[in-house]
């Protein structure tokens, strides 16, 4: 394993820090460390310069160029069409690059012969305002990290921790990623069966608003949901109307995640159990967990978190391609169509989470791939109790010049490697509207009473 | 002499029904894009096609009565809907759902509908007992459903809902309307909907639930004209309101079919014996119906704070849902004593009902209180003789629903404590959840006619329902299963402040073991056993050292036990 050495820190000091309980004071950065944001580092904390081997390029500000004529929301053209893969990595070559691939990728590899990686140029296109690279800097030195490490105080409006020193940091600045204000977009699921067959399981549409990241709010403004979503089911036929609501809190220790669904034909809102960790997602009939969605929602505290250092991998990076396929022609039968997945060479966070003595979860041991440019997990591997390989989670980035960000909220999903299903979910193919920037939504757009007045059902 | 039924043309008629859902087209819904991309249409349609058989034959304690059983009096008014059906199939049956939708994110249409057509309601039935059918001496053939009854269950379309409704902001508050047929609830019942502030905001379809042990109360709400409203007044505050311009009735068991336990309730009754031998009884009247002015109600929601909790506060004014109490009506002379020649069923009307909710979860698990009091409510009654004169009744009197009503009316107190829980991964299952609520109601006091009250029943009553539903995913590709194991159980007294609470009977109650499944998504399918337990009793007995008859709350449904087979999917 090529593991790269971080800069300030040697991978055992790594280990260290991430075994000391967090109630002695997690350790923000220091002013020297956080002048490095924007010069040797990105102001998001990745390292500025490319590798070694050039296959790397330095980060120049990310990709921020709207195409002409573009209407923002809309399908998003792939700014890298023209291009051709640099290397193709299957069964038959996957030896050469074993380090630089997840245990999931190499299992999926084992398992299908016809599966390869399309590997392209690497594009280091993430990007954000320069007001949130601002508050990213001052988060720097006063976030810190509370509730043993799974709640995060004194951060706002940009990365908690650029200057990442453990695996319940890395974790945190994936959960308050930049990905935009306010958004709306479809949730299509398409899942597909063990025997190849392809079922879209739901149709609906949410939005998504970010109150960590108002402009014009501050950390003394903030009401500690970083997150604040509502989703509207339109199909199948039984479920259509029903509706949920979720706010979800940057310190869980402070305050509790609130899910509030509708029921269909009573115009009544109950308080719904709050769905977790490893139930299966019933939507996904049971291939996906409640954790893993969106590739990571709600508590993962019944484990241990542990920054296992960055390295080079092989990740999907900048699927716009993929994201204007038709799905017929994305889903196929075993893994989505190599043709139109693109995977580049990036440098990720490997955080890996260890279950806690006397809890329980059906995924006792994962490894999250957080990319150190966007801190969006790109990958997911998910090992069984026996320690065998199990699930492959993966995001499908999609590059959004216009707000600019590049988000994994959408077009990810899941591969139970042992039973061969898998699902596409957040699925914006063939949609009109597609990870649309919107105005910022009034507060009760939010609120569960006003969950019960959403028109017909 | 039961008929027999053939079994191919059912045999047939499924497969045919089955083979159309096969070959209609995989689309979920018609959903139109109107080209202005706000205006949205959509067309879906449901289609079930069901079965379902008697697995046990008729217990004597159940139908015996003119050739000697146990209930020489009664037992002829509650044997119908038994001897309807030998043990086999009692319902074959296509239902369809349509929904139509027309509209943009602030304003729109919606109009739903519903028609069945049911073979077994629509041929003649098992009666062996002309002597003891309530049919008879109405006029109707006595192996016939009565119309109404063949209306209800085996063959009809129906309007659900029809309304408008539209969103807009005043000073700076969400507003929300409807206006037309539609449905509401308030508060926090899952279940026991008549035991709470549910109650007073509309109708529901009782058959269904009784069908299906277990059903929410959700899935039997049924749509009434009105005109209801929402507004935010923050986010954390919001009032509703709504004023209904018709009172319809909860759809029950009509008289002969196979879940109805007494002849002379419900659509189809016809008749009521009193001494059946003698080929006397009274005939009919027309329901005695509540006005349709008058319900109306309110709420206030709060979730304060982070919304961990949501409190609610309710008023509402409503018309009972269901039969009140039977009047016997038109004394004539006949022999040595004066009879009543007609019965009638009355419902109660303008009862006041105020309630608070509060509602929270724990990790996996929503919890739910739910506490109301009802004023002027009607208290279970015995059926009442209205009469003229004194001493020696004649002619029928002025007793009525409004000013002079003859059955008992009181104030009743009402709880509701409900929980759904997630049930995370084991070895024994993959997902899934238990829903459970428990009830309990109390008449608190009587304000008129103490002596109507049913002998036999208690101040207190309590009920439980548990719904366990342990998912397992991917069975085989594509196929997704769920056991749904439910059981009713009326644990606690003999409800005086609730009619036919849980079930009515007490000491008894119901259970349902179920394999469900979705396959593809797309195709939904059920087997459910469901049983009844209890002492077994028809719904009347007689009084033990009386002439007449009381509410027994033994289970009446003893000998009913069935299975039902589904399978359902949406175009």
């Amino acid at each position: 394993m090529s593991m790269i050495t971080l800069k300030k820190l040697t991978l055992p000091a790594l280990a260290t820090v991430a075994s000391l309980a967090f109630a002695q004071n997690a350790i923000a950065a220091s002013a020297e460390e956080a002048a490095k944001l924007g010069a040797e580092l990105t102001p998001f904390g990745a390292e500025k310069a490319g590798n070694a081997d050039g296959t790397i390029p330095a980060w120049d500000g990310g990709y921020t160029k709207v195409p002409a004529g573009y209407e923002s929301g809309t399908q998003r053209p792939d700014p890298f069409a023209d291009e051709k893969p640099r290397l193709v990595i299957n069964a038959a070559n996957m030896a050469e690059h074993a380090d630089k691939l997840t245990d999931g990728v190499k299992a999926l590899l084992k398992k299908y012969p016809d599966f390869r990686l399309d590997v392209y140029p690497t594009h280091r296109t993430a990007a954000a305002p320069q007001w949130v690279y601002d508050n990213t800097k001052k988060n720097a030195t006063n976030a810190k990290l509370v509730s043993d490490g799974y709640g995060v105080e004194g951060a706002y409006g940009g990365i908690p921790f650029p200057i990442v020193k453990n695996g319940y940091e890395a974790i945190l600045n994936h959960r308050l990623a930049w990905q935009g204000e306010t958004v709306e977009f479809p949730m299509l699921t398409h899942v597909v069966t063990s025997d190849g067959n392809r079922v879209l399981a739901t149709k609906a549409n949410e939005f998504d608003q970010r109150p960590y990241y108002f402009q014009d709010g501050n950390v003394e403004s903030f009401d500690g949901y970083y997150k604040i979503a509502r989703l509207f089911t339109s199909a199948p036929v039984s479920k259509a109307g029903e509706a949920i609501l979720l706010h979800e809190p940057v310190d869980a220790g402070a305050k509790a995640r609130g899910i509030w669904q509708y029921l269909v034909g009573q115009r009544r809102v109950r308080k719904a159990p709050t769905i977790s960790y490893d139930t299966p997602d019933f939507v996904t009939s049971g291939i996906g967990l409640f954790d893993e969605a969106f590739m990571l929602l709600g508590p993962i505290d019944r484990h241990d978190l542990k920054l296992v250092g960055k390295k080079e991998m092989y990740v999907p990076y900048n699927n716009n391609k993929a994201s204007n396929a038709p799905v017929e022609e994305l889903l196929g039968k075993n893994f989505l169509n190599p043709d139109h997945v693109r995977w580049e060479l990036h440098r990720v966070y490997v955080v890996e989470a260890t279950l806690k003595d006397g809890k329980r979860h059906v995924v006792p041991k994962r490894k999250y791939y957080i990319d150190e440019d966007s801190w969006q997990i790109l990958l997911q591997d998910g090992w069984d109790a026996q320690g065998n390989i199990w699930r492959l989670n993966y995001a499908l980035t999609l590059l959004c010049p216009d707000i600019p960000a590049l988000t994994g909220l959408v077009n990810w999903g899941t591969y139970n490697l042992q039973t061969g299903a898998y699902f596409y979910n957040a699925a914006q193919n063939g949609q009109e509207k597609q990870y649309a920037p919107i105005k910022r939504l009034r507060k009760s757009f939010f609120s569960p009473g006003e969950l019960a007045n959403q028109g017909a059902r | 002499m039961p008929l027999q039924r053939p079994l191919y043309p059912f045999s047939r008629n499924l497969l045919i029904a089955a083979a159309a859902l096969a070959v209609a087209p995989a689309a979920q819904a018609f959903e139109f894009d109107m080209g202005n991309s706000d205006l949205r249409m959509r067309w879906d349609n449901t289609v079930n096609v069901s079965t379902s058989l008697r697995v046990k034959k008729q217990s004597g304690k159940l139908i015996d009565s003119a050739n000697g059983g146990n209930n020489v009096d009664y037992g002829a008014n509650q044997d119908d809907g038994n001897r309807n059906f030998d043990k086999g199939f009692i319902s074959e049956r296509v239902d369809l759902l349509s929904e139509f939708e027309l509209g943009t994110w602030d304003y729109g249409l919606r109009l739903s509908g519903a028609a069945w057509y049911d073979r077994i309601y629509n041929q003649s039935t098992d009666h062996d007992s002309a002597t003891t059918s309530n049919s008879r001496l109405a006029g109707t053939p006595t192996n016939r459903f009565p119309n109404p009854t063949k209306r209800q269950h085996g063959k009809n379309a129906e309007l659900l809902d029809a309304f408008v409704w539209g969103k807009a902001e005043a000073a700076d508050m969400p507003v929300t309307l409807r206006l037309g047929r539609h449905s509401l609830v308030y508060g926090e019942t899952l279940f026991f909907g008549s035991n709470g502030i549910a109650e007073a905001q509309g109708p529901i379809d009782l058959v269904k639930m009784l069908s299906v042990p277990g059903t929410q109360f959700k899935d039997v709400l049924r749509p009434v004209e009105q005109v209801s409203g929402n507004i935010q007044l923050t986010p954390e505050y919001s009032i509703g309101a709504y004023y209904q311009f018709r009172w319809h009735e909860t759809k029950i068991p009509a008289a002969g079919s196979y879940l109805s336990t007494a002849d002379f309730v419900g659509p189809g009754k016809e008749y009521f014996y009193s001494a059946p031998a003698a080929n006397r009884g009274s005939t009919v009247n027309p329901d005695l119906e509540p006005d349709n002015t008058g319900q109306f109600g309110l709420s206030f929601l709060a979730s304060p704070g982070d919304g961990d909790w949501t409190f609610g506060v309710y008023g509402a004014r409503y018309h009972s849902k269901t039969p009140t109490a039977m009047y016997n009506e038109n004394f004539i002379v006949a022999g040595p004593t004066r009879v009543p020649s007609q019965f009638r069923w009355v419902y109660a009307q303008d009862i006041k009902t105020a309630g608070a909710s509060a509602s929270t979860s724990f990790g996996n698990t929503n919890v739910a209180a739910e506490v109301s009091t009802r004023w002027d409510a009607p208290l279970v009654s015995d059926p009442q003789t209205n009469a003229g004169g004194v001493g020696a009744p004649l002619g029928t009197g002025t007793g009525n629903n409004t000013t002079n009503p003859l059955y008992a009316i009181g104030r009743t107190g009402h709880i509701n404590l409900s929980a759904i829980t997630v049930l995370e991964p084991s070895e024994l299952w993959d997902g899934g959840d238990i829903v459970a609520e428990y009830a309990f109601n109390r008449t608190m006091s009587v304000k008129r006619n103490h002596a109507a009250r049913a002998a036999n029943t208690t101040r207190n009553a309590s009920a439980l329902r548990v719904l366990f539903t342990p998912a397992y995913f991917q069975v085989m590709p594509g196929l997704d299963l769920k056991v749904p194991l439910g059981v009713g159980y009326n644990f606690l007294g003999r409800s005086s402040a609730v009619n036919n609470f849980n079930g009515g009977s007490s000491n008894a109650g119901d259970f349902r073991v179920g394999l469900t499944g979705t396959y593809q998504n797309v195709w939904e399918f059920g087997v459910n056993y469901i049983g009844y337990f209890g002492k077994t009793g028809t719904y009347l007995e007689a009084v033990p050292t009386a002439a007449g008859a009381q509410l027994s709350f033994d289970q009446a449904l003893k000998d009913r036990d069935f299975v039902s087979f589904n399978v359902k999917r949406a175009f």
